[in-house]
């Protein structure tokens, strides 16, 4: 068990150990995500009163588009560097390889919207650093990333994987986003929902999360061995 | 040592292996023991490479089975695995981490004991002291290819699969790795080398495996007394003539 997650780390270490070389997959991101809510800040200035009614949405379509950035990436520099045969031939587990891929992407992603959030909170006169939110944002994180590390394998292979990743991502991701959507508007009282409905929407994204954290990395196994 | 006395080490069981419409592997079979150093020879695209990506578990045979240490590859890959070095025709280095970074990964990934000692007695022996804190891709392609080397004997497996070993290498690594096997077979090692450089057989007193599409054409198990007459065996066991 030890050499298990000791296995994961070694995987996320030298994944961050290249990116903080390289910044190939953190800068990016981060430019497109803030391209993003400045466009939409811009757009949205005219006909608007308040963005309180819109900029959760924002957030929620900011981060989901530049998860598939981060996604992407993930397993596509093992196979350019052709490293995943390495890793495969290795004696680790193979779903401790999706373990460490998995905490990789959750730290970049988490990063982005570390480094994101202060500017999006001024833009769009929010806040969103209140501990509910918090929890929402991490259960979010983790439902992202752990859906789109097995869909970053299989879409590594492929020559159109920039375009099969959305495909492929999103619609798995609606009831996370329905989760997310339905939380926080009752956070920022823009539905009528009490603390109990609160709760419910919560329990959606544990159990989305729960579920994806034991089916993603079985069917990784299953793909990775095919 | 006779074959029979010694044990079986890779049972490979009539494998195909298809890609689209190209049969990559033939219905191949052929018994591996403990200790066996063959040379594999053949044509380009006669299935060496596949063979032994087969065997060093990243490719699944489509039909027939492999059998490592009496355990089958399909099945329980996992734990035959950390037995085996395979020395691709990829170097399987990250390019934007030094060469230590790289080997002590890999080092942890396969719990290898004392693994700055075996970093440090292998990157001495390659001649790759100097560029053990250079990243990989200010490497050239020579020193790049025995770092690959250092790689693949790194967690000191059991069985080694070298592809090409001594492309890229200049004369005096080509006779540091000559040695080096030499050295690994006497401590029963199993070895099996694919190479074009045919004279490797001659000095390693090898066993020869002709390959030719996907099929093995030829074994002998001693080798010929000199490099023409192998060349001669070669050009008999196959219709496209002499490797280069």
């Amino acid at each position: 068990m030890k050499y298990y997650f000791s296995s994961i780390a070694q995987i996320v270490i030298k994944d961050l150990k290249i990116e903080l070389r390289t910044k190939e997959t953190i800068i990016p991101t981060f430019v497109f995500a803030l391209i993003s809510i400045c466009v939409f800040h811009i757009s949205l200035s005219f006909g608007l009163n308040s963005y309180s009614k819109v900029s959760i949405g924002i957030w929620i379509l900011t981060i989901l588009y530049s998860s598939i950035l981060i996604m992407n990436r993930s397993f596509s520099r093992e196979i350019e560097s052709e490293n995943l045969n390495s890793l495969l031939i290795s004696p680790i587990h193979h779903d401790a390889l999706y373990f460490g891929k998995l905490f990789y992407n959750i730290i970049i992603l988490g990063s982005v919207q570390m480094i994101l959030s202060p500017i999006f909170a001024i833009l769009f006169e929010i806040n969103i650093y209140t501990p509910e939110m918090l929890v929402i944002l991490v259960l979010t994180t983790i439902g992202i990333c752990s859906v789109g590390t097995t869909f970053s394998i299989i879409t590594a292979f492929n020559s159109i994987r920039d375009v099969l990743m959305p495909l492929l991502l999103i619609p798995i991701q609606i009831p996370l986003i329905i989760g997310i959507v339905e939380t926080t508007n009752i956070l920022f009282g823009l539905n009528t929902g009490n603390s109990s409905e609160l709760i419910n929407w919560i329990l959606l994204l544990i159990s989305f999360d729960a579920i994806f954290l034991v089916v993603s990395p079985i069917a990784f196994c299953i793909i990775v061995k095919n | 040592m006779t074959s029979e006395n010694k044990n079986l080490e890779i049972q490979i069981s009539n494998i195909s292996k298809y890609f689209k419409n190209k049969t990559a592997i033939n219905n191949l079979s052929f018994n591996i023991f403990k200790g066996d150093l063959i040379t594999l020879i053949g044509p380009n695209g006669s299935g060496k490479t596949t063979l032994f990506k087969i065997i060093s578990t990243i490719l699944n045979p489509d039909l027939g089975t492999l059998k490592i240490k009496n355990l089958n590859t399909l099945h329980k890959s996992h734990l035959i695995r950390d037995k085996i070095g395979f020395a691709s025709h990829e170097s399987f280095l990250y390019k934007d981490l030094t060469l230590k970074e790289n080997l002590l990964f890999i080092g942890n990934l396969y719990r290898i004991d004392n693994l700055e000692k075996r970093i440090s007695f292998l990157s001495e022996k390659f001649l790759l002291k100097n560029y053990i804190n250079k990243p990989i891709h200010t490497l050239s392609k020579g020193l790049i290819k025995r770092a690959t080397l250092i790689r693949t004997f790194l967690h000191n497996p059991e069985i080694l699969l070298l592809d090409e070993p001594l492309s890229n290498l200049d004369l005096e690594c080509q006779s540091i790795l000559i040695e080096f096997l030499k050295q690994e077979s006497l401590i029963n090692k199993t070895i099996l080398i694919s190479t074009h450089q045919i004279e490797i057989s001659i000095e390693l007193k090898t066993q020869i495996a002709i390959i030719d599409n996907g099929k093995l054409v030829k074994h002998l198990t001693e080798p010929p007394s000199s490099i023409s007459t192998l060349k001669n065996i070669y050009s008999k066991s196959l219709k496209s003539g002499v490797p280069n």
